[in-house]
Order: C-alpha cells, then structure tokens, then sequence
C-alpha cells in the first residue's frame, strides 16, 4: 500500500492517503516512514477485520467512524490528509550504538536485555568480551567483517558484522564450533514475516551434522540436541535484535506460531537415504561434502499421526493431506528413513524427484476451496472475475503443479514410519563452509 | 524468624572473637549484602539507518472543484470491498461539488498497476484515496 501511495506522490505530484487497518498503521507512519519509505505518507486507521464488513456496516462507519490514527471522523481524517500541508518533519538520524553497554549488575542487566527485546525471555549468556573473544574462534572471519547490510524487515539499511552474530552466539549459549553455522544462518535476514501464522524451517546438511551434533536420527524434531536447540535459538535472536522484529512495532503477526521458538532446526539423516535418494543440498546442486544451510518458509506442519499402515500406501494419505496446506504450490514433506525406504523398495519411487512428480500429478483439491484460501486469492488471485466462481463444486485443480516445488527431507531414528507434510517452500542452501 | 537467626549468629560471631581475644569491644555486625560485581557486556543493537527522505507531493488548498480518484486496491484479489462506494456517496451527499471516480486496481493486492497512475495523471485527478488494506 505504502509503495503504491509513494509512487503516485514521487511520480505524478498527486496528494494521497491510504486507509489501512489499524494494528499496522502505526508501522506505515512511523518505523516504515523512517527506515524504508522515507515519506511521511499520509494513513487513516480503519479497524480490523474491514474488508469482510456489510455494506450497512461500511455506510454507518463512513457517517460515524473515527479514524484510528487521529480520532477524527473518518471522513474529516481524509479531507486533510490530502489538504493540510506537511509539516517539515524532522529528519531521523541513526543513533550508533556503543560496543559496549554500560556496566550493570547481572540482574539489570538480564532486565535491560529483556526490556530492549533482546531475548526469546529464557535465559541468556551475558555477553561479556571474553566469552565473545571466545566464540570468535570458530571462525578464520575478521570480527569487523561486514555480513550484510540490508538486513531489517523490508530490506532496510541495518548493517551487521561478524563480532554481533557472535555476540548473539554467546547469547544464545553457542559454543565457538557453532558460529560458521550461525554466521550462515544471519546471512540469510531479513527472514520472511507475515501477519499470518508463518513459521520457518533450518536444514543443515553436509559433515558439519556430525562435527557439531547437529541431530538429524532419533528424536530430531524435538528439544534432545544442544547444537539444534542453540541453532534454532540463535535464529529467534537473530531476527529479533540483527533484523529488529518486534512484535507490534515492526511486525504484526496476530497468533504467531509456535515453530518459531526453535524454527525446526533439523539436519538431514543422509546416511539412512535410501538407494537412489540424494541429500537434499545435493539435489540442488552442491557436493556431498560441502556443508550447507537451507532456510524454508511456510504456514502447515501436519503430523501423520500414526504410523504407515499396510492396507493404505503412505504416498496416498500424502496425497491426502496436501488438502490442508496452504495452496502456495509448495510441499516439503519430512519423513522417518523408513518411510523412504517404503516409499523406495515397496512403491517404487527410486528417486526424491519421482515422488515429487508422483505427488505432483495427484494431489488435487476442488478448486472453489483452493481460491478459498486468501493466501492464494489475494496474493495470485485473477484481476477481476474470470469465472471460476461459477464453477461446481466438484471441479478439481492440481495444486502442486510444480513438481520442483515439492520437496522431501528424510530425518528421524527408525522407531516409527511417521512422516509430516507441510506447505514449506525452500530457499536456496548457503555454504556453512564459507564461514568457517 | 531470620531476624532472630541474624542477631544469634552476630552474638555468635561477637562471641567468638572476644573470647579469642581479637577484640575488645562488641561489634556491630552488618547484615546488608556486599555491593555487587558490576559486568560489561558488548552492546548486540545494530544501528538502523533512516531511508533517504523524499518529500510528498504539496496538498490541495481544499477538495472543493477537485477530482479525487477512489481506487480499490483488490485487498481479497476477487471483489474489492464496498467501501470505497460508501465513500463516494458520502461525496455525493456532503460534499457535491467534489467529482469522484472509482477505480479497481489490477492483479493483486501487492502487484503494482503502473498504468492506473499514469491513466489518474494524464486525465488530470487531483488526489487519489486508497484503500483498503485489512
């Protein structure tokens, strides 16, 4: 909306305003102003939920509404959001932050890192010189090296280097071994937000598994490894205080979700692979030695519940539950080895990439409910009616057309053929090695 | 029951030392905490820095004799919503001598439309209200 309002005010010299919905109006004029815009852009504050308002609603709040933003009524805020002049705003000047916080108590100082929404609010490792000194040692990288700049929500201008990735490692209760992996994984911010339900994947593969202990056989899923636990930890404080998410302020996310304390940190149990099934950083194109870090991105994580049963191949119930998934296009489905070996010596599917066609060609849902989801009709969603509303009920649309969008990571310890299908999307592996 | 406890284990100490001779005069025991081991850590904030700033366009001297375009932003990508309508009526009834256009901005809600800027420049709207996110 923003960029819209913006482009219309640069381009064409014309006065406007947004009406935006009010838990993120407040972003629009004031962080987003500042840091990524750079335009005061004039909002009104409608409430939320809006758009599913009657047309009786909408009339009354139009003759009766206060705006969010000013208290104005609604249609008062408008008239002189587009005729009021501007007042020459003071230009925002960064504030460099210290290298070091001034010296307090333990206790303050654990208060201090709570209060400035340093911490996922378990303890943290006070990070002091020595122990970042320390951690520095797991990396040949220079501490003032820049890692990235654009690294806040929206691409903004928040430049970070090694030394604070590592401050975030101590924090975080990293050990030195850790770092290139952590390094990678700051890399990769600013990390997709969404006021939905989103959440993230970390896949690691390559030795690194093994040199650090990253888990990826029994119990993987869960809190049984250090280097998962402190990995995907490092992540929530990484997107919190390097990208500077902040629920409420920069961010918006109304449950959340609850993937998002660990962000499924998992390694891929390459040596279990069956015959035939390579690694996943193998399939998109880096050797089997290389050590790699790969962010996903998505909403669902179904659980299978049980395991396999003989009367109903698992690639069926798969194909099953996609129905729930959010219609992105995109699958990755984590399975126990033994499942891959069902899948591989029972059903035939030699390759990762014949499942993935296999699924591709037989997961379909009826098409009225697939446009239902508004992650698919307000992001991909037809300009105008072309019809599709009128169709029956019963009309079916493959929904993972693309079988490279479909995605299969084998982990887990061989207790149970158990499997979870989501609607992540991968992103690209990223060389932990680079980092070392 | 603590206080009691401090008091006894300060006779106690008193005790002690008078009997071994180390003093001569009762001490006074002080039960407050050493002051505590202050620590520097190093600072984790990055320092965000402001975008360029890039001023808006001047506003109108009033809407009256203006034509304001209503633009949909196609927020749910099928119908848009029917407030912009209700805002035009509102025009319509209060304020007459405002010519309002509607418009259904293409694709969805995040696709650009280029084309609607350009087509509300060239056919000489004055401001432009867009809505509605959420």
């Amino acid at each position: 909306m923003s960029r819209f309002s913006g482009n219309i005010e640069r381009e064409y010299a014309i006065p406007t305003v947004a009406l935006s919905n009010e838990n993120i109006v407040s972003f629009g004029i004031d962080t987003h102003a500042k840091y990524s815009t750079g335009m005061p852009l004039r909002f009104v504050g409608v409430p939320y939920p809006f758009t599913g308002l009657s047309k009786e609603q909408l009339e009354i709040y139009v003759e009766e509404g206060k705006d969010k933003v000013t208290g104005k009524p609604i249609m008062q805020a408008i008239i002189d959001a587009l005729t009021i002049p501007i007042k020459e705003s003071e230009i925002p000047k960064p504030l460099p932050e210290p290298r070091f916080l001034p010296p307090g108590t333990e206790e303050n100082l654990r208060r201090l890192f709570k209060d400035k929404g340093w911490t996922d609010y378990n303890p943290i490792i006070l990070p002091t010189e020595e122990r970042v000194i320390e951690i520095l040692k797991g990396t040949s990288h220079e501490p003032s090296e820049l890692v990235k700049e654009a690294a806040g929500t929206f691409g903004t201008t928040r430049p970070f280097t090694v030394e604070k990735v590592a401050i975030i490692a101590v924090m975080a209760g990293a050990k030195p071994e850790y770092l290139p992996t952590i390094l990678a994984l700051s890399s990769q911010v600013p990390y997709v937000d969404s006021t939905t339900s989103s959440a993230r994947m970390v896949l690691i593969n390559g030795p690194i598994r093994e040199e650090i202990g990253v888990n990826s056989g029994i119990g993987a899923l869960g809190p049984n490894a250090e280097a998962n636990s402190v990995i995907g930890r490092s992540m929530v404080l990484i997107h919190k205080i390097i990208q500077g998410y902040q629920e409420g302020v920069s961010g918006f996310s109304s449950l959340s979700n609850p993937l998002l304390y660990n962000n499924l940190t998992i390694g891929e149990n390459e040596e279990a692979l069956p015959e035939g099934w390579k690694p996943f950083h193998v399939q998109m194109g880096h050797k089997p030695e290389e050590s790699t870090l790969t962010v996903f991105f998505g909403w669902n994580f179904v659980n299978c519940s049980g395991s396999v049963v003989e009367h109903y191949a698992p690639q069926l119930l798969m194909r099953d539950f996609t129905r729930v998934l959010a219609a992105t296009g995109a699958a990755t489905l984590i399975m126990d080895p033994s499942v891959a070996d069902l899948l591989r010596n029972s059903q035939g599917f030699e390759t990762k990439e014949a499942f993935s066609e296999w699924l591709s060609q037989n997961a379909e849902v009826p098409e009225k409910m697939y446009w239902a989801n508004s992650i698919v009709s307000g992001m991909r969603g037809p300009s105008g009616d072309t019809g599709w509303r009128n169709k029956s009920n019963d009309t079916l649309i493959k929904h993972l057309p693309n079988p490279n969008s479909i995605r299969t990571v084998v982990v887990g310890g061989e207790t149970a053929s158990v499997w979870f299908i989501t609607d992540f999307m991968a992103g690209r592996p990223v060389s932990i090695d680079a980092w070392r | 029951m603590k206080g009691k406890l401090l008091s006894l284990t300060c006779l106690f100490a008193v005790t002690v030392l008078i009997t071994s001779g180390a003093i001569m005069t009762p001490a006074v025991c002080n039960p407050a905490p050493s002051k505590e081991k202050l620590i520097t850590v190093m600072n984790p904030a990055i320092t965000e820095m402001p975008a360029k700033q890039v001023s808006l366009a001047p506003r109108l001297d009033t809407l009256r004799g203006k034509t304001i375009y209503l633009v949909d932003l196609n927020y749910e990508g099928i119908n848009g919503t029917p407030v912009m309508g209700e805002i035009q009526a509102w025009f319509t009834k209060n304020m007459p001598d405002v010519k309002t256009l509607l418009k259904l901005k293409k694709g969805s809600y995040i696709a650009d439309d280029p084309a609607l800027w350009k087509e509300i420049a060239d056919s000489g709207g004055d401001g432009v209200i867009l809505g509605v996110a959420g």
